[in-house]
């Protein structure tokens, strides 16, 4: 069995709509070498996926006065402070 | 960050203690308030915002330094709430 990647269930590939597969899960596999987990489990609502994606994808890589090391930093420190290790 | 920086050190500084990290005073003033943001936002205060300005940030910086912050309490909640696991693979990227 594969281990548990969230409490909720996470969608089979072929119910995940070509808009997901498409804008997000091929991209970004091609980049890391594998899909995020978090495109995984939250194609539960893949219309609230896609319209996070676009929005963490301009507040992370779009045009800022922080480079992006430092709205890294700022993802590292909040994350710890939650105690969170997604 | 650690893809970013190739700085695993760095990041693992941040993590454990930002404010022994070696990081510019604009840096500090950016993390300081995230973590405000992050552990007692109705705290923040006009004061917090010209600590920012003073340390260079101008108030499109500030704006994206708190949507940030609000970014990551939102994800980190997501995940902390609902049991998510990262892939394996994340903890040898950038190592």
């Amino acid at each position: 069995m594969k281990d548990r990647i969230s409490w909720l269930r996470v969608p089979d590939e072929d119910e995940v709509p070509a808009e997901v597969r498409e804008e997000i899960w091929e991209p970004v596999s091609e980049k890391l070498g594998f899909v995020p987990n978090v495109a995984r489990i939250f194609a539960l609502r893949p219309r609230h996926l896609v319209g996070w994606w676009r929005y963490y994808d301009e507040l992370l890589r779009g045009e800022s006065g922080l480079s992006r090391a430092q709205r890294e930093m700022i993802a590292v420190a909040v994350s710890a402070a939650n105690d969170c290790h997604y | 960050m650690r893809l970013l920086t190739k700085d695993a050190a760095l990041a693992d500084q941040i993590a454990a203690d930002y404010s022994k990290a070696p990081i510019e005073r604009r840096e500090r003033a950016m993390l300081d308030f995230a973590v405000k943001v992050t552990r007692a936002s109705q705290e923040c205060t006009e004061a917090d915002v010209e600590a920012l300005r003073a340390a260079g940030w101008t108030d499109e910086d500030v704006m994206d330094i708190t949507e940030t912050a609000a970014m990551f309490n939102y994800t980190n909640r997501l995940a902390n709430a609902l049991g998510w696991v990262p892939n394996p693979e994340y903890h040898s990227l950038g190592r």
